[in-house]
């Protein structure tokens, strides 16, 4: 039964016992039942088979458009957004061939090698540093990069003398 | 004292200004935080607290496929500051947005060389020993997958919050991956990832008629401005979806969703297999009977497969924001949650040293 609400809009009482304005109990009796039939449609078998299809047919009409736009772009020598995108995968592929290369540098045992993988902060880092005495002390990791600074050495020799 | 009608009008005039001219900023992820480790897209943050009493951390995973600030929502509206409330040592480890570079990346990527950084760096920077390791949606079955295949990882109590299990039951999003629909490579773009736009398209199509309903709710909401933030917040967040990585993409239509790995029980995992049965340390699942996104039938299953001999399930009466962020959150989910993972931890007995630049320091204190 409608009742008045306390800002003197119309109102019924909802279930947890709070007031709803006429207007919105008009809203939601037509609201639930469309939400309900959308949601059935929505999940139903007929609706995703459809949609996959017209999706996979979306993403082909868009493979092919960008191939016939890339083949016109470069008949006159322009650079389309294919370019860029093959450009950014290329640096993609570098950086992770980077994070391959660190993570191989951190497995690989050594005087200087960090149990924790990953850059720490300074902060965090400067906890960690090894006392003067511990095997890893200050010599140990000078010694690594004396080792890292003579094979980058060689290898410059190497590059210089080809 | 409810405003009377007038008031109403004018607080829905002022109100809807702003609101439709997108002026409400409403204060988001503003529990102070240090970061204390990243690599690359993964950051490890560490909550302040005056008042940590309780050990091991919780180190918190965040999912793969949304913003990590819904456990930081509003300061009135926090999971991270509740459980720093109660004496937890908080971390959260999040996902920055992934790049091109980030399109290879598979689970072993995030399980084998993320979660252990991370779990290290806390345990680094707590002192403690061992972690509690919480999961948040997709970013449980990372907490799993750890779990399960890294028995060297010092994690002493598991708890997953609305983490899918069984995939058959989880609905549009995974039912269009079945075999004979959609393949994983239909969605992941040039770049080699899953764009945001299609994870915000599938979440929006779970709710057909919610954009209209919400439009209707901020009318009738609109004088009231406490709701209206949180309307705004949560709206924010429910839009912000990042990028997911194709190869961790492919694995989860693959072993997830067609070979239903982890109802199984077994989950294909670099050269071998992750089983739940590993898994023994104690072990909370939390999930919702109103959630929609990770249905109770699909998260249920997991109290059943891990092999802890001390394992206990809470299902909320909440949706799977709700869990976390909604208006019984504070009432209901994080309290049990907090007590769980109290009861299954011990009084913080060392005490670090405190830092210069205005971070906390862990104090001694016996609850």
């Amino acid at each position: 039964m409608p009742q008045s609400s306390s800002n003197g809009a119309r109102a019924s009482k909802s279930k947890d016992g709070r007031s709803t304005p006429l207007w919105r109990a008009t809203f939601d009796a037509f609201e639930r039942p469309v939400a309900g039939a959308s949601e059935s449609w929505l999940q139903s078998q007929t609706f995703m088979d459809g949609l996959a299809l017209v999706l996979k047919l979306q993403r082909r009409a868009n493979r092919e458009l960008r191939r016939g736009l890339g083949f016109w772009f470069g008949t006159w020598n322009l650079s389309t957004g294919s370019d860029v995108q093959r450009l950014e995968n290329q640096i993609a592929g570098l950086e992770r061939q980077v994070r391959e290369l660190r993570l191989e540098l951190e497995r690989s045992p050594g005087p200087g090698h960090d149990p924790v993988p990953g850059p720490l902060l300074a902060s965090t880092a400067r906890r960690r540093a090894p006392s003067r005495n511990s095997p890893n002390s200050r010599n140990s990791r000078d010694s690594q990069d004396s080792r890292e600074s003579r094979e980058s050495r060689e290898s410059r020799d190497s590059r210089d003398s080809r | 004292m409810a405003p009377s009608l007038l008031e109403r009008q004018l607080l829905r005039f002022q109100n809807g200004l702003t609101y439709y001219a997108g002026l409400n900023r409403p204060p988001i992820g503003r529990t102070p935080r240090d970061l204390v480790w990243q690599r690359d897209q993964g950051k490890l943050w560490r909550y302040r607290s005056q008042q940590r009493s309780v050990s091991p951390p919780v180190l918190i995973v965040h999912s793969l496929i949304s913003k990590s600030y819904i456990l930081d929502l509003l300061p009135d509206n926090s999971m991270v500051g509740f459980l720093a409330d109660q004496g937890l040592d908080v971390f959260m480890l999040d996902w920055e947005p992934a790049r091109p570079a980030d399109a290879e990346n598979t689970l072993e990527t995030y399980v084998d060389q993320y979660l252990p950084g991370a779990v290290a760096a806390t345990l680094v920077e707590s002192g403690a020993e061992e972690v509690t390791l919480v999961g948040y949606c997709y970013g449980g079955v990372l907490a799993l997958l750890l779990a399960a295949t890294r028995p060297d990882q010092p994690i002493r109590n598991l708890v997953t919050l609305t983490t899918p299990c069984d995939y058959s039951q989880m609905g549009f999003m995974s039912q269009m991956f079945v075999e004979g629909r959609l393949d994983a490579d239909d969605v992941i773009d040039e770049t080699g990832l899953v764009p945001a736009t299609v994870l915000d398209q599938g979440f929006q199509s779970l709710k057909p008629t919610d954009p209209v309903v919400q439009q209707v709710n901020v009318w009738q909401n609109l004088w009231n401005d406490k709701w209206l933030t949180g309307f705004v917040a949560m709206n924010q967040w429910a839009r912000d979806q990042i990028p997911f990585p194709g190869a961790a993409f492919r694995q989860t239509v693959d072993c997830l969703i067609r070979g239903n790995g982890l109802l199984h029980g077994v989950v294909p995992f670099g050269p071998g297999e992750a089983r739940l049965a590993d898994i023994t340390m104690p072990y909370l699942n939390v999930f919702c009977r109103r959630d929609e996104i990770v249905p109770p039938r699909a998260a249920e299953p997991l109290l059943g497969l891990v092999g802890s001999e001390d394992a206990d399930e809470i299902c909320l009466e909440s949706g799977h924001v709700g869990l976390v962020a909604g208006r019984q959150a504070d009432k209901v989910s994080r309290p049990q949650i907090a007590e769980w993972i109290c009861a299954h931890s011990s009084p913080a007995t060392s005490a670090r040293p405190g830092r210069s630049n205005g971070r906390q320091q862990t104090q001694s204190r016996s609850r």
